[in-house]
This record gives C-alpha cells, sequence and structure tokens, in this order.
C-alpha cells in the first residue's frame, strides 16, 4: 500500500488528543476578543495543563506572596504568551509519554525539543525582535513529525538512523525521504496545518532543516498579514535545533551538529562574538524549565 | 571560578545552608538577605510567604588537582568534538564549539555532569 503523509499520521492515535486543546487556544488567541476568561474555561477542561499553569505561576521565579489558585489570575500573571508555550508544551510531553518507541528514547527527544525551545528563545530575544515566545513554540514542535514518523514506521527509521551513521546522507530529511518518502519536517507540518497553527509556525517546522529555505523567506518581504516576523521563525529554529545539538541537550535520531550557513546566521544580527553568552543563558533556561516543569510534572 | 549557586525548593532546605540570593517577596522587597545562613525557624518563616525555591549556595567543588584539571579538558574537549557531523569550521561553527565546551566545562566543575 502507498504511503502517505495522512496515512502515516492516522496511525499514531495519541496524537489526535495532543491538538485539542493546543488548537482551541491559538484559536482564541488570534481573536482580537477573546477574554482571559474564555481562554481559562479552555485550560480548565484540561487539568494537566491546567496545573502546569498554577505550578509555574506559584513558582518561586514569580515570586509572588499569595498563592494563585484560579486559572485566570495564573493567565494575568504569566502572560497569555507565556501559557501558551505553557499549553503547547503540556500537550507535548503527554504525546511523548504515549509514545512506544525505542530507537531514541521518548523522554530524551523531548528533552532535546525543550533544548532547542530554550535555545530558540534566547536566540529570539537576542535579536531583539519581540517574538521569543513564538520562537520558543516553534522549537518545541519542530520534530513533531518525528514523533509520528517514529510511532509508525519505526523500521525504516532504523535504516535511517544507521544511513546517517555510515555518512550516506548529510542530512537526516535526506534520508527519510529516501527510505519513507518524506521528511518528518514535511509530517510535521501537515500535522501543523491540519491543526491550523500560523502559517509562519507551520513554515518553521516544514523547513527546520533547510537553510536555503529559510534564509529565502527570511529575504522576501512578506506582508505582516502573512507574517509579522518576516520568515526569522524558521532561521532561529534551525539555529537552535543545532546549539541544543552543540549542547548534549536530550537525544535524537540524529543527533550530530549540522554546519549552520553564515548567510543565515547574519539574518539574525546577532554578532558572533556573542555566542558564548546566549548558548549560556538558553542552558540556564533550559536547566530551569527542566527542574521546574517537566520532572515534576 | 566564583561560589557557585544552586536553585532548591524549600522543602530540601536546611540549617546551616547559606542563602545565595535574597528571598524577595512579590512586592520585590528583601524578606531575608543574601548571605543569611538559614535556620529552622527561618526556613519556616519563608515557607509560610508561600515561598517554594530558594538559591543557595554550593559548596566549592571538591579541590580539583592541575593533572584532573587537564584529564578533564580533554575529555571535555573530546566529548564536544564527536558532537560535530564536520570539524567546526569558519567563526561561527567555532564559536558554537568554544561555547559549548565552556558550557560543559562549567558543568563538569560543578561536579553535576548529571545531564
Amino acid at each position: 500500500m502507498e504511503r502517505t503523509v495522512e496515512s502515516l499520521i492516522a496511525r499514531v492515535h495519541h496524537l489526535k488528543t495532543f491538538s485539542s486543546v493546543v488548537m482551541e487556544i491559538e484559536r482564541l488567541v488570534s481573536r482580537e476578543d477573546a477574554s482571559l476568561r474564555d481562554i481559562a474555561a479552555v485550560i480548565e477542561k484540561d487539568p494537566p495543563t491546567a496545573a502546569a499553569v498554577l505550578r509555574l505561576a506559584n513558582s518561586s521565579y514569580y515570586g509572588l506572596a499569595q498563592k494563585v489558585g484560579s486559572v485566570t489570575t495564573a493567565l494575568s500573571v504569566l502572560g497569555l504568551h507565556t501559557v501558551r508555550g505553557l499549553v503547547g508544551m503540556a500537550a507535548v510531553v503527554r504525546a511523548f509519554a504515549g509514545a512506544t518507541f525505542t530507537l531514541v528514547k521518548p523522554e530524551l527527544l523531548w528533552l532535546h525539543s525543550l533544548g532547542c525551545a530554550a535555545s530558540a528563545r534566547v536566540l529570539a530575544g537576542e535579536a531583539g525582535r519581540g517574538m521569543q515566545e513564538e520562537a520558543f513554540m516553534a522549537g518545541l514542535l519542530h520534530d513533531i513529525g518525528l514523533i509520528v514518523l517514529l510511532e509508525a514506521a519505526e523500521e525504516d527509521m532504523v535504516r535511517v538512523k544507521e544511513a546517517l551513521a555510515s555518512g550516506a546522507f548529510d542530512s537526516q530529511a535526506e534520508a527519510e525521504r529516501e527510505a519513507i518518502g518524506f521528511s518528518h519536517a514535511e509530517v510535521g507540518a501537515a500535522l501543523a496545518s491540519r491543526w491550523h497553527f500560523p502559517e509562519p509556525l507551520v513554515h518553521a517546522i516544514r523547513y527546520h532543516h533547510s537553510a536555503q529555505a529559510c534564509e529565502a523567506r527570511a529575504r522576501k518581504n512578506l506582508p505582516a498579514s502573512v507574517d509579522p516576523h518576516r520568515g526569522m521563525l524558521g532561521v532561529f529554529v534551525f539555529i537552535a535545533d543545532q546549539l541544543a545539538k552543540a549542547m548534549a541537550m536530550g537525544d535524537t535520531v540524529d543527533p550530530l551538529v549540522s554546519p549552520i550557513p553564515e548567510g543565515l546566521w547574519t539574518l539574525t544580527g546577532i554578532p558572533v562574538e556573542a555566542l558564548g553568552r546566549v548558548m549560556e543563558e538558553a542552558d540556564e533556561l533550559y536547566e530551569d524549565l527542566v527542574d521546574s516543569l517537566v520532572f515534576s510534572a | 571560578m566564583g561560589k557557585a549557586r544552586k536553585r532548591i525548593a524549600l522543602k530540601d532546605a536546611r540549617e546551616g545552608m547559606v542563602l545565595a540570593e535574597s528571598v524577595l517577596s512579590g512586592s520585590g522587597v528583601v524578606l531575608v538577605a543574601q548571605g543569611t545562613v538559614l535556620s529552622r525557624a527561618l526556613i519556616e518563616a519563608i515557607e509560610r510567604k508561600g515561598i517554594a525555591q530558594v538559591f543557595i549556595e554550593e559548596e566549592a567543588a571538591c579541590e580539583w588537582s592541575a593533572a584532573d584539571l587537564e584529564a578533564m579538558q580533554a575529555s571535555v574537549e573530546g566529548e564536544v568534538a564527536a558532537r560535530f557531523r564536520e570539524r567546526p569550521s569558519g567563526a561561527l561553527m567555532e564559536a558554537i564549539a568554544r561555547a559549548a565546551l565552556s558550557v560543559e566545562a562549567r558543568k563538569r566543575l560543578k561536579g553535576g555532569a548529571n545531564r
């Protein structure tokens, strides 16, 4: 039987529940008239997510004297953007928790995503483009298609890993196309657009292995209505993915750092000398997230 | 190296630990100053304020001899180099490798090679 992206996605049952809260929040956030209470109501329908939101609002990082007991109050303390990231994280944690693949340890793959998210966030902040939360979310979700491939086609992914280890391919996406017909990035983008994620996020997931496509988009003068960040999301995720690998955060099918084209880096406007600080900061954020969120979940 | 600091859950705080950062109220008022040695009563008072985590000073990691340091440096260098598909070349990739090295070395010095 001919395999398609859709037929693979359909085989991964635990991802179906993943989408509902995330999608509903994204839909509400995109509406101007949605109130915090509307959004809180969606979160409350999902107890693990609500618990994560309350836990963060009550963490020492925010240092409130009063305990935060309601999701609505937590939303006003944390801000909508952070809550969006959290909702995404809670959903991803669960998607990974239901995983049955063994080629990579699911919890290490999840740590890789978290490392990429932390790095993307710090990079976006350093670039001064005010898109830290979107970058965080994109980093978190960039490998969502990899879960599908590992769950639905693990035998093929074993061959992909072997082909990469033997040096037959430079890029995971290429090896996947050879073995399966499409890459995890393409599957992830299909999933993200099915969930009605914002178009720039879908693009970042699709092209997080293609420096050329990221660069082309970033150089294109897209109207703000299409992409307020002019393709920079993909650029940050591409780089953050490599930084997370360089710092050995978690593990993935292809844990090796690929070279980042200098042209792509130039787009960030960050001087190379700042990298030491950027990576220290990303590591600090990553360790904080790991300590306060993941293992208390 | 300065003194390392570590964030711990308040329930893990013990008498005799030294605060590496002041404990602040929600409005930013200093409740307990940095450098304070924690007592049982103080820990309980912080707890009553609803604060769940504090920063404490970490004991300086065990003494590293020059030979140990050199061995550590070599092993970190090897480990970080192995993370790259190609030998890092160009200002950008070299800077990334250097930064990864310093992040890793800092963790080793802290004795926190748990991840």
